[in-house]
C-alpha cells in the first residue's frame, strides 16, 4: 500500500525538478496523442522545438509573447494569493490599453523618458480601476468576484469597439475599427534588430521581481498571504481585511493593465479590439502552472509562449492544427497540479498490517 | 462505545445520561466511555483504562482510583493540585453595564459584567447562550447596541487592533478558525498582531532577524514542539498551536486576557500550562475573563463565577460559594439563590 504523509518542508531540488518533468510529461504525452492520430511525431516535436527556440528569431518572437504572459501571469498570481478570484484581467489589459492610447497618440508630448512612465502609469491606474468596482462589492456586499470580473471583461471590450468605432477612430485610418498609433515618444524600444522583442520584457521581469519582494518581503504583502490563507484569523489579528483585498485588487488590476500598455505601445502601435487573444485567460494557466510563485511566473509564461510560437510553426509546415498547443498547455496544467502531490507529500510504502 | 457524550451537555443533563447508561449496563451491555473529564470517569465507571501517548498505561477498578492518582497516570509525572490564589483585587479592568450587543441567538442581553486587576473571573453556560457576542465584543469584533463597554476606564475598542493597543490579549474560541494561518511560518503567525510595531517593521519591510528571534523565544518559553520558527504551522498539533496562540495573546503584557475555550480538545499536559499562564498573569496585575464550558477548569482558574442563559448573565460570584449543581441549574436557566449578588458591586 502506498501511503502519502505530508512533507515539513520541501527540498528545493524538488520545487525546480517536479514543474520541468511535469512540463516534459505534458509534451510528452501531447506527442503521444500525436502519433495515435497517424503525424509524423518526431518531425512534430522537432519543428515545435525549432520554432519555438531553434534561432534567434524563434527565440524573440517566444519572449515577445512571453511578455503579456508574465505581466497577466503575476495579476493573476498576486489575486488568487490573496483568494481573489480576479478572472477578468482580459477586461483590465483591455482597459490598460485603452489609457495608454488615449494618452499617447498626441494630446500629450513628452520626451521618452517622461513619456513611457506616463502611458505605463495611465494604463496601470486603468487597469486597477478596473478591478476596483469587483473588489468593492466583494468587500462591501459579498458579491462573487468572480460572476463580476468575468462579466465586465465583455462589457470592457464592448466599450473598447465603441471607442474604435466613435471617439478614437484613426481619422487616418482608412475607416478600419483602429485608433491613431502610439506617437513616437511614447513606442517602447525593441531590443534586438530587425526583431519585434521590445522593452515590454524588461517592464515584465521588473514586475516580477517588484512582486516576488512585496510578497516575501514587505508587511503589506504579509497582509495579503495571511488573508488569503485564513480570512477570518486575519481578522481576528487585527488585519484590515477589505482594505487588504482592495489594495491586492489595484495591484492585480495594474499589473494586467501593463500587459495592455506593452502590447499597445510595443507590440501594435495601435489599438484594435483583438490586441490580445486570451492573455488575461492564459495568465490564470501561468500563474497555477507557477504554483502562484511571482518568480516563477516568467519560466512558466516563456514556456506558455514557447508552446504557442512553436506550434504555429508546426502547424504551417505539417498541417497540424495549433489547437495542438491548447492541448499542450492544459496538459501541462493537469501534470502540475499532479506534480505539487509530490512536493507536499511524500510517498511512502506501508506494508499491509 | 461512547466519545465525550457530554461535551456539550449540562450537569444535569450528564446526570441523566449517566442513570441510562447504569441502566443498560446493569442489563448485560458493555458501555465504553471516553472523556477527559475526570468526575464522569470515577462516577460511572467500573474499570478505567488510561491511555498515554496511544498506549494502554494503567487499567484499574474504579474503586480505589481517585482524580489525583488518574491524573498523574495521563500526565505521566505528578501534577499540581489546583486551587486558584485568593485574588488582591485591583481596579476594574473590564466594565460593562446594561450591555445588549449581537442579534439572534447568540445576542447579549442587559449584561453587567466587572472583571478587576487581578483577578479570573470565569464565565460558564452551555455554548451558544451569548458567550460568542461577549467574546467577540471583547475581541473587538462586536460592538454593544446600547449599554456601557469600558477598557481600562475608558470606552473600548471596536477593531481588533484596537483592542490590542489598548492592552488586551486574546484567544480565540476556534484555534484553526480564527486563531492561525495553518499556510503559514510559526514565526509569521506570531507577530501577526505587532506586525506593523517598529520591532518587526521597518518602513514597510519585514525584520526577518527580529521575527525569527521573537519565535524561538517563545517556543523555548512556552515550550512548543516544532522543529523551528519556519516550521509551516498546519503541521503542529492542536496543543502547540494553543501554546503559540497563548505566547501571541500575552506577549505585550496585556492588562486584560480574554480567554475563550482555552484548552479545549487539549490534552492534560497542554492544559495544565495552559493553566498555569493564565494564573500566572493574574498573578501579575492582569485581569482574566474566562468563558469555558468545562466546569472543572471554571473551578480551578476562576476567583468568580457568573453564568449565560438565553444571553441574560447571572451576577459574578466567589466561586467558592458556587457547586457544580448550583452552576448546572443557571446553565439550564433556572435561577439559584447561591448566585445572589454578593459584596461584589458594578464599578
Amino acid at each position: 500500500m502506498i501511503r502519502f504523509e505530508p512533507r515539513a518542508s520541501t527540498p528545493l531540488v524538488l520545487l525546480v525538478i517536479v514543474p520541468v518533468l511535469s512540463a516534459l510529461a505534458a509534451l510528452g504525452s501531447a506527442l503521444l496523442i500525436l502519433a495515435l492520430s497517424g503525424a509524423p511525431t518526431a518531425r512534430a516535436a522537432g519543428l515545435l522545438v525549432q520554432g519555438a527556440a531553434g534561432s534567434v528569431f524563434a527565440i524573440t518572437e517566444t519572449l515577445t509573447r512571453a511578455t503579456p504572459l508574465i505581466l497577466t501571469g503575476l495579476a493573476a498570481a498576486v489575486a488568487f494569493r490573496a483568494k481573489l478570484w480576479n478572472i477578468g484581467a482580459e477586461g483590465q489589459l483591455y482597459a490598460g490599453a485603452l489609457a495608454a492610447t488615449a494618452v499617447g497618440t498626441g494630446i500629450i508630448t513628452l520626451p521618452p523618458l517622461l513619456m513611457i512612465p506616463l502611458i505605463c502609469i495611465a494604463g496601470a491606474a486603468a487597469g486597477a480601476l478596473a478591478l476596483l468596482g469587483p473588489v468593492l462589492l466583494k468587500a462591501k456586499l459579498s458579491v462573487d468576484e468572480v460572476v463580476t470580473t468575468l462579466l465586465l471583461n465583455f462589457i470592457i471590450l464592448l466599450f473598447v469597439q465603441m471607442m474604435l468605432e466613435g471617439p478614437m477612430k484613426d481619422p487616418m485610418g482608412m475607416g478600419w475599427p483602429q485608433t491613431s498609433p502610439i506617437i513616437d515618444e511614447g513606442v517602447l524600444p525593441r531590443l534586438v534588430a530587425q526583431m519585434r522583442l521590445h522593452a515590454g520584457i524588461v517592464i515584465a521581469l521588473a514586475a516580477s521581481l517588484f512582486v516576488h519582494v512585496l510578497m516575501t518581503r514587505t508587511v503589506a504583502g504579509y497582509e495579503m498571504r495571511a488573508v488569503g490563507g485564513n480570512a477570518s484569523a486575519a481578522r481576528f489579528a487585527g488585519i484590515p481585511v477589505s482594505a487588504t483585498l482592495v489594495k491586492t485588487a489595484l495591484l492585480s488590476g495594474a499589473l494586467a493593465g501593463l500587459a495592455g500598455v506593452s502590447e499597445v505601445a510595443g507590440l501594435k502601435g495601435y489599438l484594435t479590439s483583438d490586441l490580445s487573444p486570451g492573455f488575461g485567460y492564459s495568465g490564470i494557466v501561468v500563474a497555477m502552472l507557477a504554483a502562484l510563485n511571482p518568480l516563477a511566473v516568467v519560466p512558466a509564461a516563456i514556456f506558455v509562449a514557447g508552446v504557442f510560437v512553436g506550434a504555429d510553426t508546426m502547424s504551417r509546415t505539417l498541417g497540424i492544427s495549433n489547437y495542438f498547443a491548447d492541448l499542450v498547455v492544459a496538459l501541462a496544467l493537469l501534470c502540475v497540479l499532479i506534480g505539487s502531490l509530490f512536493t507536499r507529500y511524500r510517498l511512502r510504502l506501508v506494508r499491509a498490517a | 462505545m461512547l466519545d465525550e457524550p457530554t461535551a456539550v451537555l449540562t450537569p444535569q443533563e450528564a446526570d441523566s445520561l449517566f442513570a441510562a447508561l447504569r441502566l443498560l449496563a446493569a442489563s448485560g451491555l458493555a458501555v465504553l466511555f471516553i472523556s477527559h473529564k475526570l468526575p464522569e470517569v470515577l462516577a460511572l465507571s467500573h474499570r478505567i483504562v488510561v491511555l498515554r501517548g496511544g498506549r494502554k498505561v494503567a487499567d484499574r477498578p474504579a474503586l480505589g482510583a481517585d482524580r489525583h492518582s488518574i491524573a498523574t497516570l495521563m500526565v505521566g509525572r505528578e501534577v499540581e493540585v489546583e486551587r486558584p490564589a485568593p485574588p488582591q483585587p485591583g481596579p476594574p479592568v473590564l466594565a460593562l453595564s446594561g450591555l445588549h450587543a449581537g442579534a439572534g441567538r447568540d445576542q447579549l442581553r442587559d449584561i453587567d459584567l466587572v472583571v478587576r486587576a487581578g483577578e479570573i473571573v470565569g464565565i460558564a453556560g452551555v455554548s451558544g447562550n451569548g458567550q460568542q457576542t461577549l467574546a467577540a465584543l471583547v475581541a473587538g469584533l462586536e460592538r454593544p447596541t446600547t449599554g456601557r463597554f469600558d477598557v481600562l476606564g475608558a470606552p473600548g475598542g471596536t477593531t481588533p487592533s484596537d483592542m490590542v493597543k489598548r492592552g488586551v490579549g486574546r484567544l480565540s474560541e476556534d484555534r484553526h478558525r480564527d486563531g492561525m494561518v495553518g499556510e503559514m511560518s510559526v514565526a509569521e503567525n506570531l507577530v501577526m498582531e505587532r506586525r506593523r510595531d517598529s520591532a518587526f517593521n521597518r518602513a514597510g519591510f519585514q525584520r526577518g532577524a527580529a521575527m525569527q528571534e521573537a519565535a524561538r523565544q517563545a517556543i523555548h518559553a512556552f515550550d512548543v514542539r516544532c522543529p523551528g520558527p519556519d516550521s509551516t504551522l498546519r503541521l503542529l498539533s492542536g496543543g502547540n498551536i494553543q501554546k503559540l496562540l497563548l505566547a501571541r495573546a500575552l506577549a505585550g503584557n496585556p492588562r486584560l486576557i480574554l480567554a475563550n475555550q482555552p484548552t479545549r480538545g487539549l490534552d492534560i499536559g497542554a492544559t495544565e500550562q495552559v493553566h498555569g499562564r493564565l494564573r500566572q498573569a493574574a498573578a501579575k496585575g492582569a485581569a482574566v475573563l474566562l468563558i469555558s464550558e468545562d466546569l472543572d477548569e471554571l473551578f480551578a482558574l476562576s476567583h468568580r463565577i457568573a453564568v449565560m442563559h438565553a444571553g441574560l448573565m447571572t451576577p459574578a460570584v466567589d466561586a467558592a460559594r458556587l457547586d457544580v449543581s448550583a452552576i448546572g441549574l443557571a446553565m439550564a436557566g433556572q435561577a439559584s439563590p447561591r448566585f445572589a449578588p454578593d459584596r461584589e458591586v458594578a464599578a
